[in-house]
Parts: structure tokens; sequence; C-alpha cells
């Protein structure tokens, strides 16, 4: 038998893992060679950007497993952990929307200290309404005009001061940003279910009816010493509302199912 | 910047001219199976837009709160042109609501929320998975099948049938009479699983 000389042992071992490596990267958040992999790598880095804390990615054929590390160092998520959640699943809706094959967002969400927070396994059966961009849009004016006067006559915003008020113009997806501040959670209590109800119904109809491209939407409440009482985040294409808030916010303006039983009963 | 201001400056005197809150605790309506490992229900919409006024009603099958649940159903609101199918939690993570599609009036779909392990509870409508969150442990007490008012005079005219619960494994009519229903609103009762909420 042939004698095999500690180079050619070598010679394979390194094509060996070279060829483990380049599987790796085509399924690995870390290099992304395919196509789709790019595409996630660059919606993932992009995230990163924005201050998203993504831990890790995985890309298994069409399914998307992304998991988020949160600062939380409770069993409960922070302000920002719903907001992030809604970006993820927006980058995963934009990059099937883009033609990346995704069937399914496996999101896991855990603590500073690797405790689990959330688990969510979202079907991507949708891709981007073609009618979104279709037409002329609303001009920013018209737009920040039709906010205006569509809330003013909607919502009741006693006991909410609002600070900021801006719409930032993107091609076919602007961002509103609106904060407000309220005395405390009993103040803020007054008006903010009219008011959230209300600006999601405007929303909704501003870009279904006129263009208005808003394809997210941000509302912070704060109380006077800058404590969070509500982060909710609004994806218009996804039709889609994440939020936190803080205890003690109305929970009157979407659905609540009630008090558990007090004596469980037998199955 | 200066649009912004100005727009600050408006809605700070709509704050002076404020309106009456729309939204009101939501007053509920339906049945529940003192435990359950999932439940669903067809859930009709009126044959045409009920009455909402300046609020909204919705129509679901849930696991119950008070802090944490998975439930889904369709939900009508002013300004609505049509009822909307969706999903929603409340865990810890924070909250989610997710409107999927209209469901035209008159029509009928069935919803579902069901445990599927690990304390991850998989939402179904018309037997398509929507998506599966957690955790939230199982079994839970009780499950629901009710529609919601945000308002007492928002009309409620939502038939309710075939609703079941899960057990371990197997799904089960609901046999349990733990009807609620708070003021103004009423039940008309077939059986324990197929009933209509009505009112005011």
């Amino acid at each position: 038998m042939r004698k095999v000389s500690k180079r050619q042992v070598l010679l394979a071992a390194v094509l060996i893992i070279a060829v483990v490596a380049i599987i790796a990267a085509s399924q690995f958040g870390s290099a992304g060679a395919a196509p789709s992999g790019d595409s996630i790598s660059l919606a993932m880095n992009e995230l990163t950007k924005q201050g998203v804390p993504v831990e890790a990615w995985r890309l298994d054929g069409t399914s998307l497993s992304v998991s988020l590390a949160s600062k939380s160092t409770t069993e409960v998520g922070t302000p920002d952990d719903p907001i992030n959640v809604s970006l993820v699943e927006r980058e995963a809706f934009l990059a099937k929307s883009r033609g990346v094959e995704l069937s399914e967002l496996k999101l896991d969400v855990t603590n500073a200290n690797g405790k689990s927070l959330f688990v969510g396994i979202i079907v991507l059966d949708k891709t981007l309404d073609p009618a979104w961009a279709s037409g002329k849009a609303l001009s920013e004016t018209e737009t920040l005009a039709a906010l205006q006067s569509g809330l003013a006559a909607k919502t009741d915003l006693a006991g909410l001061t609002v600070k900021q008020f801006d719409l930032a113009a993107a091609a076919d997806a602007r961002e509103l940003v609106i904060a407000a501040t309220s005395r405390d959670v009993k103040t803020a209590n007054q008006s903010t279910a009219a008011f959230m109800s209300g600006l999601y119904v405007l929303l909704e109809n501003l870009n279904a009816g006129k263009q208005a491209q808003i394809a997210l939407a941000r509302v912070q409440i704060t109380d006077e010493s800058g404590q969070p009482l509500l982060n909710w985040i609004y994806d218009g294409q996804r039709h889609a509302q994440n939020w936190w808030q803080a205890e003690g916010m109305t929970t009157e303006w979407f659905e609540s199912p009630g008090p558990a039983s007090a004596t469980p009963a037998v199955e | 910047m200066r649009k912004g201001i100005v727009i600050v400056l408006v809605l700070a005197l709509v704050m002076v001219f404020a309106f009456a809150a729309v939204a009101s605790a939501g007053s509920l309506a339906g049945n529940t199976r003192s435990v359950g490992y999932g439940v669903k229900a067809s859930i009709y919409c009126p044959a045409s837009a009920p009455y909402v006024g300046g609020s909204g009603q919705s129509n679901w099958v849930s696991t119950p709160g008070p802090a944490y649940w998975v439930q889904s159903g369709w939900r009508y609101y002013s300004g609505y042109s049509y009822a909307k199918s969706y999903y929603e939690y409340s865990l810890p993570i924070g909250y989610n609501l997710v409107e999927t599609s209209v469901q035209s009036w008159g029509a009928v779909r069935t919803y579902e929320v069901s445990h599927s392990g690990s304390g991850v509870w998989a939402i179904k409508i018309n037997n398509s998975t929507v998506g599966s969150f957690g955790t939230l442990a199982a079994p839970v007490y009780p499950v629901k099948a009710m529609s919601e008012s945000h308002y007492p005079t928002v009309q409620l005219n939502t038939q309710f049938g075939s609703v079941k619960y899960r057990g371990t494994s197997t799904w089960y009519n609901f046999d349990e009479s733990g009807w609620w229903t708070d003021s103004p609103y009423y039940l008309s009762i077939t059986s324990t699983y197929q009933y209509k909420t009505l009112g005011p």
C-alpha cells in the first residue's frame, strides 16, 4: 500500500475544512454565501445598525431563525423588546417581498441571564401588497395635514402633552414619530385609549385610501421623570401593532379576555 | 422643523378642546369552559355592519387573562369598512396585535388557539396556522369564546357555533354552562357550544 505523506494528510484536512466551511457559510448568519443568505445577512446588519440586539440568526431552507438578546434582567421584557420583535418580523416580511424564499420566522428572545422571554413562530405567507406604492402618493405636507385634522376630529389628548410629531420622508415608506409626556399613569389613562384606537384607524385609512405610505409609526409616552408609559410601533404594511406598556396603563383600546378562573376544575 | 412645531401647537389646542373618550372598559358575553389546552369556534359576522358608534367590538376565542393571553377572532371598529380577522397576544415580552384579512359580512371563519407544547400556543384561522407564541403554561383556566364590546351602545349580534375545547389531545364540544354576560348584553342559547351574543 502506498504511503501517505504528512503533507498529503494536511492538504486533505484543509480541503475537508474548506468544504465544511462553505456548507456552513451557506446556512449560518456569520457568512451568508448563498443569495438568500446574503439578503438575510444584509437585513440582519440593518437591524443591528438600528440597535436591534440580534445575537444570532440561521437560515434552514426557508425557515429563518433569529435570536434576540434582551437587556431585561427579570422575567418580563423591556419597553424596547416588543419594538425589536416587530422590526425583525418586518425585515423577514420585506425579505420575502424582495423574493427571498421564506416560509416562517422563528424568533426567540432571552434576557440578560439567558432565560427565555419569548418564543414565536410566525408564518410568512404574505408579501408586500402591490397597491402599497401604486398611484400618486399623498405629499408629505398633505399627509401631515391629514394626520393633524384626523387626530383633531377623532381623538382626545387630554392629559397628554405632545412633544414631537414628525414624519420622516422615505420612498414608499414614511415613518411617523409621536412623543408625548403625561404626569403619571392615571393622567395618561384619561385619553390614551381613544388616542391609540383613533390613531390606528386613521393610519390604516390614510394608507388604504389616500396613499399616505406611512409604513411605520411610533408612539412613545413617558411620565414627567422620563419613565416610559407606552412604547408602541405600527407596521402599516403588515397591519401589525407591537407595544409595551407600564403597569396600570389602560387596556381599553385593544381586546382583553378578562380574568382567569379562580378555581381550576377537572379536565 | 417649523412644520413640526406648528403641528405640536395645533395638537396642544386640541387638548384644550378635547372630546370625550370613545373607549370604555370591555363588556363580555359568551361561554367559558373551566379548563382546556385549546379552544376553537366558528364565529360568524352579522349579515351587515353592526352599530359601533365611535367605539368597536371583537369576537374571539382566547386563553384567559388577566395578565397574559393568546387569542384570535374578528374585530370591527369605528372607521372600518369591514370586519377583520386578527390575532393578539399579551406575553411577558409585551403585546402584539395583527389584522390578517377581511371577514365579509355574513361569512363564517373558524378560529383556534391551542397548546402545541412547551408553553407555545398555535393560532389557526380557517385551519391555517398563522403563528405560534409563548410561553404560557398549559392547561389554562378557563378557555373562552366570547364577544367583547368597548362601549355599551355597541351592537352585538354574533353567532358562535361548534365551540370546542381541547383536552390533553382530543377536541370536545363546550359542555359547561360557564356563561358570562356583562350588562347590557345577553345570550340566545341553543346549547353550551352554540349561542348568539346580542344587545344592547
